[in-house]
């Protein structure tokens, strides 16, 4: 870009445009991206924040439901019956996998104790995995725009300063008009940054405790299931 | 995800349209009307002009060498020649007849030293100013360069070692009544029971040091910096006055008392004069007390009220001698 040009559109520019508009139309090129990029990882961000929430607000009742009619005492089979199309939650597709291994195993005959414990541990672990899997997947993201966010930001404002120092070379007058909507608009893009990165990492923080804490309680129970299954192939050989 | 997304773009845009309003009007700081700051460009030829011409028309005076005669021939008597160094700075009109009769007596005595006639006369008053202030030390440099004999006169005059005080007693008063005090000096000292009063700080450096600068730039010049000798002397007669000195002692020294005490503008003392150092003798008690009597009894004082952060605070030293 033309530095002299730059000057002038500095020295044109009125001294009351400082409007968030004006700014950023004001702004480099290269500005103009970082910022948009900005605005885009922000709403970004923020669509998988509260996606996030919902989803871990969701898993949580339907494990507390889950929980409670499977410790009811109510019987495996009919549970699984029940479960066995549509399992509702993360706790009740691990249980529905194990339960069809379970019973796969007892349809074909293939009765080796050993061999069904582990065959039911493995499928628990494969449940398990992907449930988690599910929970997390994005949150990545949010770690990402957190730690890059206030960079990218940074680049955008030092490359704002830069340009409205040539504008100050060029225009040979270092009137505080002539500097000010420069950096007040290299600023924005700092701003932008720490305004993405922000919720990002606070987010980031707090989803990614409530999907470990999750994931803890999958293990949890099952663990508890595969014990009660082991007991179950120990009674039935 | 859909929901997230939807949610998270309402939100942005409410945040932008948010920002688009609020920042609209970006409120111009009051800075337009500090901009003019007043600044007067103040002439000070008239005080620099006074100043030299000043010094100018003392130095034409001074060629008339009054003061070399008098203590020449005053040799002898050590009391009036301290009097008259400090008159010249500022009488030097009035001094001027008297001391005319006298010049031929001294233009033949530099020659000796030095032939050119013209030059000596000029020459001798500019040392003289500097024994005053530091009799001792200072003066003997300068003086070695102009006529030798005078110099080691002067600095004889305050001959007793004994007490510096008692020249600058006599020094003072003299200032503001320049022929008439000299009589009453004289019989101050050796008679009565001078009262000498000391007003410490000032007295000690910078009222000397004020009266070589008088030489050149008068006190005019400057007159918010600090209390002339004249002022000073006034405090002190008014102080004196009033000082009734304690009978019976023997040596000056257990009677002597220095008390420190604040005024107010107007001149009167404000608050109780405190006693910064009295004699361990019998008399010290009394002799404070009578110090602050005299502080108290003689307020309030006649002193230049522009100068009042000179005066405000004034530390004096009570002391008789003879």
């Amino acid at each position: 870009m033309d530095p002299v040009a730059l000057g002038q559109a500095a020295l044109d520019a009125p001294a009351g445009s400082l409007s968030f508009m004006s700014l950023f139309m004001q702004a480099h090129i290269v500005v103009k991206l970082v910022m948009i990029g900005l605005i885009v990882a922000s709403v970004w961000s923020w669509a998988i924040i509260v996606d996030k929430s919902l989803l871990y607000s969701r898993v949580k009742r339907q494990m507390d439901r889950f929980e409670k009619v499977f410790w009811s005492g109510q019987s495996l089979e009919d549970l699984y019956r029940s479960l066995a199309n549509r399992p509702g939650s993360a706790l009740a597709a691990i249980f529905v996998a194990a339960m069809r291994e379970w019973k796969r195993s007892f349809e074909t005959g293939a009765r080796s104790p050993i061999g069904l414990q582990t065959r039911i541990d493995k499928v628990l672990d494969v449940t398990i995995a992907r449930e988690t899997e599910r929970l997390e997947s994005r949150l990545l993201f949010l770690a990402t725009v957190g730690s890059a966010g206030p960079f990218i930001g940074l680049f955008g404002t030092v490359w704002g300063i830069m340009t409205s120092f040539q504008a100050i070379a060029a225009s040979k007058n270092t009137s505080l008009a002539v500097v000010a909507p420069g950096i007040a608009e290299a600023l924005m893009a700092t701003a932008l940054g720490l305004l993405a990165a922000i919720p990002a990492v606070i987010a980031y923080n707090k989803l990614s405790s409530a999907s470990s804490k999750i994931a803890g309680r999958m293990e949890g129970f099952a663990d508890e299931f595969s014990a009660i299954l082991s007991r179950q192939i120990d009674e039935r050989a | 995800m859909r929901a997230g997304l939807v949610t998270s773009v309402a939100g942005h845009v409410l945040l932008v349209v948010w920002g688009l309003v609020s920042f609209q009007g970006t409120k111009p700081l009051d800075a337009s009307q500090i901009e003019a700051i007043p600044v007067s460009v103040v002439p000070i030829d008239e005080v620099t002009s006074l100043d030299k011409g000043k010094k100018t028309a003392e130095v034409k005076e001074k060629p008339a060498p009054n003061d070399p005669t008098p203590k020449e021939a005053e040799k002898s008597t050590p009391a009036p020649k301290p009097s008259q160094r400090p008159t010249p700075p500022p009488p030097p009109p009035a001094a001027e007849p008297p001391p005319p009769p006298p010049e031929p007596e001294p233009t033949p005595e530099p020659p000796k030293p030095e032939p050119p006639k013209a030059e000596p006369p000029p020459e001798p008053p500019p040392p003289e100013p500097t024994p005053e202030p530091a009799p001792t030390e200072a003066a003997e440099a300068p003086k070695p360069q102009t006529p030798a004999p005078k110099p080691r006169v002067k600095p004889r005059p305050p001959r007793p070692a004994e007490v510096a005080e008692k020249p600058k007693e006599i020094e003072r008063p003299r200032t503001p009544q320049q022929q008439a005090p000299e009589t009453k000096d004289d019989a101050f000292d050796p008679d009565r029971i001078a009262a000498l009063l000391d007003k410490r700080e000032p007295t000690g450096s910078t009222a000397r040091s004020d009266q070589p600068a008088s030489f050149g730039a008068s006190e005019a010049v400057n007159p918010s910096a600090r209390l002339s000798q004249s002022e000073l002397d006034a405090l002190r007669s008014q102080v004196q006055r009033c000082w009734n000195v304690p009978i019976g002692w023997t040596d000056p020294r257990e009677v002597t008392v220095v008390i420190r005490f604040r005024l107010n503008e107007d001149g009167s003392v404000n608050g109780t004069p405190q006693v910064i150092e009295f004699p361990a003798s019998q008399y010290g008690q009394v002799s404070a007390e009578s110090a602050i009597r005299a502080v108290m009894r003689c307020g309030p004082y006649q002193l230049p009220a522009e100068k009042y952060d000179q005066w405000s605070e004034v530390q004096m030293r009570f002391s008789p001698q003879g």
